[in-house]
């Protein structure tokens, strides 16, 4: 038994650990202006630095890392508070393009993808219904509508579940195919999501790839993420309660705080355990296991995050620092692919 | 025992009730409702300030002989009840609630007379100077200098969120008139013009893009002598009768109850994406029914200090649970809020304001777009005017003698 980071697992943490030094929150708050609500000249050096590569099989030109190793990158993206969209479009389309060649342009950082797998008044589910693959004689063309596309306003290739005679199938559809229609709206992060419309939209021959199995994958990856994120408010907090001083002494020394810092500390270390577990324990039922860590780890991440802005008393409830941005990135993870109820609710109907 | 109304009292709801019904235009009310922050900006409260003042039901909380409606605290509870569930936009609270009945109390007659009617006209918009940002909890600390020089005072230092400072005209602030005396004994309470160049109001984005609150600078801004409330260290017992003004014969919990109601009818339509709406998913209906069960208690918590105030007896040691309750129910309902809608729940709008010709365009449904905004400037509420940990500390020592 070993839970020490081997050589690589450490060579990526500190590259991460590199990439996210002087990513604060005045960087974060103008690269938010940027077109797109993204900075992409860091989204190509996270590229460069092999962060979107290690996602996808060496086969297909990637990295070929393992699970645990791209968790760790994750959690040590939540700890620098990154705002680079690596889960949702660096991890998720690097493993839906398998075998696909928009991958190359995904893996160098030149093409930024986002992933359309939601549906309007369909909540949480991941089966399309809503946009329809025709197969006619002139090829497939898809229509519907599909909503929540993480970073859709900045992307320039689509990854789109869609129906194809009730089966739910991936195509990816640039951004300038003829057909779209994209409304861009920010959401809770910062970051610019989409609905997009599909009007007949040409499309190729559908992915090799299976949504729900890399949907379980990306989703060891938000609760990675979290993980990362609650620690570092946790870090930022002690360290706030020791120098803020009220009453002429640092908050800290109130017993009530001392208490709370310690539940939170308990809890982060409780939500670090759970995602070594559901990394390195084999589990016959694996995704409902996967919802039932990432209910848990939603749950205690949230509580984390909204301890550490209450501490922060005023300054917390501000966008001047990092602990407002970890707790609305916190959020958004919490809900992505499932809520805490409806993933603890999949999770007790097997465990 | 007895929880109802006499039959003269409920006249008087249905006299509210039908005002309401007649003058709450659309405008009012969804500016009311598509408000995600703390306070609603002035140009809708404004509106609805004017119409309370013309018909004289604006300063519920003022004496009848200073511009006050001669209310029983009865009708003064059914009247914000009324207003809570018809969903009417709040006034301009720093003015009406909280220095007006300041200077209906401790105001010479000059002040009064100079200050009240500005305040129920609107001319005056206020904004309250207390926290610095070395004084927050420890409020006693705070540092602002105003100097007695001839017959002004020269006011030196920082305040810090200081709501609306932006729409402000006048600042009522506390400042240490004497830095020799004993911490809270130094401490006067002073009116400050804002439109002079000694004041520098700062913008504060809060983690919602909004623009609630400020840094206010003064440097050697001025004030004239006769803006003094009070005597010259008598800051602090004013600023404790203006949170004790504030505490007791409270009415929140009807505006929750109706914000339940709300929650519910979204939640009849809003699909599950499983079987039927989200009011048949176990888990959400039950969240629901256990964050009204504790509304409605929280209700009669709030007719029990009525009935002690009808009687003319002090509130009983309840109210000191007021704040405390109300503030952690809403940020449950807010959170539940964000839950019913989804992903939609996530959407965060960084245009202002929601209501309106120039509103973006909700993803869903209108309440969806004001969720996420409204849950996080929510946080809020357990951190202003005395946070949890330092009620809780309060009600530890004072109510239950630890
Ligand atoms: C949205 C908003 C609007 C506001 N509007 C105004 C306004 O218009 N005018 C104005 O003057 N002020 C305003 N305030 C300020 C507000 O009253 C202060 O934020 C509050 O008093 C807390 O002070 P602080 O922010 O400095 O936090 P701190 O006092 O630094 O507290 C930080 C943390 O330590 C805890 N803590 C502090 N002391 C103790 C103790 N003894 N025991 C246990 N725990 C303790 C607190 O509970 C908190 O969790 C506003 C604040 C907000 C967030």
């Amino acid at each position: 038994m070993n839970f020490d980071l081997d050589e690589d697992q450490s060579l990526f943490k500190a590259t991460v650990e590199r990439f996210v030094q002087g990513c604060d929150v005045q960087a974060r708050l103008r690269a938010r202006k940027l077109p797109g609500g993204l900075d992409r000249a860091r989204w190509s050096e996270m590229a460069e630095a092999g962060l979107i590569a290690m996602a996808a099989a060496e086969a297909d030109g990637g990295l070929g890392a393992s699970e645990t190793d791209c968790a760790l990158v994750a959690q040590a993206l939540g700890q620098g508070l990154a705002m680079e969209p690596w889960l949702e479009c660096g991890f998720l389309p690097a493993r839906l393009l398998a075998g696909s060649p928009h991958l190359e342009g995904v893996i160098d950082g030149s093409v930024l993808a986002a992933v359309a797998f939601a549906e309007t008044g369909r909540r949480y589910a991941l089966d399309a219904k809503h946009v329809q693959a025709h197969a006619g004689a002139g090829g497939t063309v898809l229509r519907g509508e599909k909503t929540f596309v993480l970073s859709g306003g900045a992307a320039e290739l689509f990854i789109v579940s869609a129906n194809l005679d009730g089966a739910t199938v991936l195509y990816a559809v640039p951004r300038d195919t003829a057909g779209l229609d994209i409304k861009p709206y920010p959401i809770v992060d910062g970051s610019l999501a989409a609905t997009i419309t599909f009007r007949d939209v040409a499309v190729g021959e559908p992915l090799a790839a299976s949504l729900a199995s890399c949907i379980d994958e990306a989703m060891v990856m938000a609760i990675a993420e979290m993980v990362g994120t609650a620690h570092r408010l946790f870090d930022d907090t002690l360290a706030y309660v020791k120098a803020r001083e009220q009453f002429g002494q640092p908050i800290g020394r109130f017993q009530v705080i001392q208490h709370r810092m310690v539940d939170a500390y308990s809890r982060v270390e409780q939500m670090q355990s759970a995602l070594y577990r559901v990394l390195l324990v084999p589990e016959k039922e694996r995704l409902a296991h996967i919802c039932g860590i990432k209910a848990l780890v939603s749950d205690d991440a949230i509580w984390t995050a909204q301890q550490a802005v209450q501490l922060h008393g005023g300054m917390g409830t501000t966008d001047d620092l990092g602990i407002g941005h970890g707790l609305k990135r916190i959020l958004l993870l919490s809900k992505l692919f499932a809520d805490p109820a409806s993933a603890m609710a999949a999770y007790a109907k097997v465990a | 025992m007895d929880i109802a109304f006499t039959d003269e009292d409920l006249a008087f709801r249905d006299e509210v009730r039908a005002f309401l019904d007649e003058k709450l235009n659309p405008r009012l009310r969804e500016g009311s409702a598509q408000t995600p922050s703390v306070f609603t900006e002035p140009d809708i409260t404004r509106e609805w300030q004017a119409i309370l003042n013309e018909k004289g039901w604006l300063a519920t909380s003022w004496p009848k002989e200073d511009g006050g409606p001669g209310w029983s605290v009865v009708q003064k509870y059914l009247f914000e009840k009324e207003c809570a569930i018809a969903g009417a936009p709040s006034v301009p609270i720093l003015g009406l609630k909280l220095v007006g009945p300041v200077i209906c109390r401790f105001g010479t007659p000059a002040q009064k007379a100079h200050f009240l009617p500005r305040i129920l006209s609107g001319e005056d918009y206020w904004c309250q100077g207390y926290s610095e940002p070395g004084s927050g909890s420890d409020l006693a600390s705070l540092k602002t200098r105003a100097e007695r020089v001839g017959d002004k005072y020269i006011v030196n230092g920082s305040k810090i969120w200081t709501t609306h400072a932006h729409h402000a005209n006048w600042i009522f602030a506390l400042v240490r008139t004497n830095p020799e005396a004993k911490k809270q004994e130094g401490i006067s309470f002073l009116l400050i013009p804002m439109e002079q160049p000694g004041v520098t109001v700062n913008p504060i984005m809060t983690m919602a893009n909004d623009h609630e609150v400020n840094a206010t600078f003064f440097d050697n801004a001025e004030s004239d002598a006769s803006n003094l409330i009070g005597e010259e260290g008598q800051g602090w017992t004013i600023a404790k009768f203006l949170l004790e003004n504030e505490r007791g014969g409270g009415c929140a919990a009807p505006g929750l109850l109706a914000q339940l109601d709300r929650i519910e009818d979204y939640a009849r339509a809003e699909p599950s994406g499983v079987n039927g709406p989200m009011i048949h998913d176990a888990g959400f209906a039950q969240r629901l029914a256990r964050l009204r069960l504790e509304a409605q208690a929280f209700e009669v918590t709030e007719l029990r200090i009525l009935a002690e105030m009808i009687k003319g007896r002090p509130a009983g040691p309840q109210t000191s649970l007021v704040k405390l309750v109300s503030s952690n129910l809403r940020q449950s309902i807010q959170m539940l809020s964000v839950d019913l809608f989804g992903y939609e729940g996530l959407q965060l709008p960084t245009a202002r304001p929601l209501y309106g010709n120039m509103a973006p365009e909700p993803i869903g449904s209108n309440e969806a777009q004001v969720a996420m905004p409204t849950y996080l400037n929510g946080r809020a509420y357990t951190i202003f005017g005395g946070s949890d940990e330092v009620q809780k500390t309060i009600i530890a020592k004072q109510v239950l003698g630890l």
